[in-house]
């Protein structure tokens, strides 16, 4: 293929089969066929050509750039590259879990082990240290082990938060991440009295959920959670002010989901969830231990991904419902939009201390809640100071979190940098020290990689089909209306993922 | 002012070569090798396209960085006559399509770091945003005067970068920006790295 470089901007491009999709730094892109790609990289599209004014306008063509736009777009795109410091802080108020989950992220301890539970004095000093932090946003998110297994401390937290944030013209956001095994009607009235949102896990139907999840306490962990998100949905429906916290749950995708994609669906909708969000399971922490059991390859992930994206998408068609699917969402915010939707996984820089901190029962921070599921499996490679005694400045400038940084830049990745889908994606350090023992990773042989691309594909194809993209771009309008009612935050969807 | 600049079109282009074929591959039992001229190909495309083989071979460069390396490709996955033909295809497909990649990255580097600074004045409020509705002008509707004024705004824009350009060579006493392999090379002629 001749190629006149002369005429081209800086852009990345990606042969999809029939057609090329071209993208650049500032977050344009573009589909051409294969015949209209060769022109353009040949310099040989005719003035009259409809779509050199197309490429021209998005910044594709080096002779005709409108340099302000295309640095206003930069910007929007990457919004988080200008916020101050972590807005999002994971705090694990203990390591207790009354469930046995197969992969348990978390690496939790047994509900007897009270030593591994965030005591006052530390919960204070905690909270302390996020109010130390720049950011004018403040999300708080009770993590575990099961928070509610501490309940003093996460009911003492919210009312100390909430305290410094009025005294310190702080915007608060409070997310309780739980099993629900434990909640009761009074719990659930603190929450809501105080604006905390709620998030649960739900992965199917109850013989999948329960074979993820397996209860401790008797009884089936599948059937508690669905009680309380109908409880809870009912109880936010029926109250104007309670509208903005309707529950999200996330799901977690074994090799066991993959029998179950339309089940799963099917229960969702049932629940009148708004979104479903079809995550991979990584392979970190406990996970990594028991991935021969639970664990599969990342092209089988995606081709599960587009089977369930397929589903939602026919249901959408069909006028059977309007649920959303939260991957192919973030992802559209990004591609059509233009605009960051705050996803930690999927940022250049990723998230890790610039975007989130994770704060241990005994106050010690870890750059993510990843690093620290690898600590828990005695590994302290992502610590980077504690709560209790250091300064912000100190895990800012921590050699960790200069590393992170560094690593996590798509620019400083040899194959990222060259990339289509590197305005809309990330890596993740955590990931590729567990898979590769590298925090920069080799993205030629990450599954991390292999994923992520595997389901840009996806979406961008089906980008190509009007019927498809009148869907989407419902989904992203319904979206803008949640985000400009509600501040930020899109409701039924966990803060972990979620921060300004 | 006109929100538009156009870059004054040059009278010369580059032409990528795309290379029929690298060098005859001489199969082994194992692996494949052949030579890459670095002043006809270029290092970092070489460079790239080895990365981008590491999914399907384990890769070793040798020779000269200045004049010529050698390429071995031993297939991950066992290695027959069929499979080493396939993996020198792929290399040199590869290596076609990363020879376009870092020319158009190359002579698009200036442009690129004049807009990502933009970016930051822009972020830190240090200039006014875009207006995303500003008009367009179509340039073959411009007058004489517009005709000017765009000349002289092209030839603002080309002293910009030039002397964004001079302004990059800052001291750099503790060699930081050398990179491993001018260092060691460094340490191996004596020279302090
Ligand atoms: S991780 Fe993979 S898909 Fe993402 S930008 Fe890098 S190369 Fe592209």
């Amino acid at each position: 293929m001749p190629v006149e470089v002369e005429p081209l901007a800086s852009f990345n491009f990606r042969e999809m089969g029939g057609w090329y999709l071209l993208t650049n730094d500032w977050g344009q892109h573009a589909m051409l066929e294969t015949a209209q790609f060769k022109r353009f990289m040949a310099g040989s599209l005719s003035k009259e050509d409809p779509l050199l004014e197309t490429l021209e306008n998005r910044g594709f063509l080096r002779h005709r750039m409108d340099f302000g736009a295309l640095a206003t777009s930069y910007v929007r795109k990457n919004s988080f590259q200008w916020i101050q410091g972590p807005s999002l802080h994971m705090m694990v108020v203990t390591l207790r879990c009354n469930q046995k989950c197969q992969y348990c992220h978390s690496s939790v301890v047994d509900p007897s082990r009270t030593d591994t539970d965030m005591d006052l004095e530390t919960a204070k000093k905690t909270v302390d240290f996020i109010f130390s932090t720049p950011n004018p946003t403040i999300c708080i998110e009770f993590q575990g082990g099961e928070p509610l297994l501490n309940w003093p401390v996460v009911k003492f937290v919210v009312q100390y938060a909430r305290a410094k944030a009025k005294a310190t013209k702080r915007k608060l956001i409070l997310a309780l991440v739980s099993n629900f095994t434990l909640m009761t009607d009074d719990k659930m009235e603190f929450l809501f009295d105080n604006h905390v949102s709620f998030c649960t896990s739900l992965d199917g139907p109850p013989e999948l959920h329960n074979k993820n999840r397996p209860y401790l306490g008797g009884g089936e962990a599948q059937q508690k959670v669905v009680a309380w998100l109908e409880k809870l949905q009912k109880m936010c429906m029926e109250d104007e002010e309670r509208k903005y916290y309707l529950p999200g749950a996330l799901m977690t995708t074994t090799k066991f989901s993959f029998d179950y994609p339309k089940e799963i669906v099917d229960l969702y909708l049932k629940l009148n969830m708004e979104q479903i969000f079809v995550r991979a399971l990584s392979p970190i922490g406990y996970a990594k231990r028991v991935w021969p059991e639970i664990g599969y390859t990342a092209d089988q992930f995606v081709a599960f991904y587009e089977t369930m994206l397929d589903y939602v998408l026919a249901l959408n068609k069909k006028g059977k419902s309007k649920i959303m699917e939260r991957m192919a969402l973030i992802c559209l915010t990004k591609i059509l939009k233009g605009v960051d939707p705050g996803f930690m996984d999927l940022r250049s820089p990723a998230g890790a201390v610039l975007g989130c901190l994770a704060y241990n029962f005994n106050g010690e921070i870890f750059v993510s809640d990843e690093g620290r599921m690898v600590d828990h499996q005695g590994d302290p490679m992502f610590r980077v100071g504690n709560a209790t005694k250091d300064q912000w400045t100190d895990v800012l400038d921590h050699p960790t979190s200069r590393a992170m940084v560094s690593a996590s830049t798509l620019d400083n990745q040899p194959m990222c940098t060259q990339c289509a889908y590197k305005p809309y994606c990330g890596a993740e350090p955590v990931f590729h020290y567990e898979m590769q023992r590298s925090i920069v990773g080799q993205m030629p042989n990450s599954p991390w990689c292999v994923s992520h691309m595997g389901i840009f594909d996806v979406i961008f194809r089906k980008l190509r089909d009007p019927e498809n993209r009148k869907v989407f771009e419902s989904w992203l309008e319904r979206d803008q209306c949640r985000w400009e009612e509600n501040d930020p935050i899109p409701a039924g969807a966990s803060r972990a993922e979620e921060a300004v | 002012m006109l929100n538009w600049l156009l870059i004054k079109e040059r009278k010369f282009s580059i032409r990528i070569p795309v290379p029929k074929k690298i060098t005859t591959p001489k199969p082994s039992a194992a692996s494949i090798s052949f030579d890459l001229s670095v002043p006809a190909n270029g290092l970092e495309p070489i460079l790239g396209a080895a990365y981008l083989m590491m999914d399907r071979a384990f890769v070793s460069l040798d020779g000269d960085r200045a004049k010529k390396i050698a390429v071995t490709l031993t297939p991950k996955a066992g290695a027959t006559a069929a499979r080493l033909k396939e993996l020198s295809a792929a290399f040199t497909a590869e290596l076609a399509t990363q020879k376009v990649r870092w020319a158009i990255a190359k002579n698009n580097q200036p442009i690129r770091e004049y807009i990502s600074e933009q970016a930051v004045l822009l972020a830190n409020g240090r200039i006014p945003p875009a207006s995303a509705a500003a008009p367009e002008p179509a340039s073959e509707q411009l007058n004489d005067e517009q005709r000017a004024e765009i000349e002289k705004l092209i030839a603002e824009v080309e002293d910009e970068i030039k002397s964004m350009n001079a302004s990059k060579s800052v001291p750099d006493p503790k060699n930081i920006k050398a990179s491993w392999e001018e260092k060691q090379e460094a340490k191996l002629k004596g020279g302090k790295s």
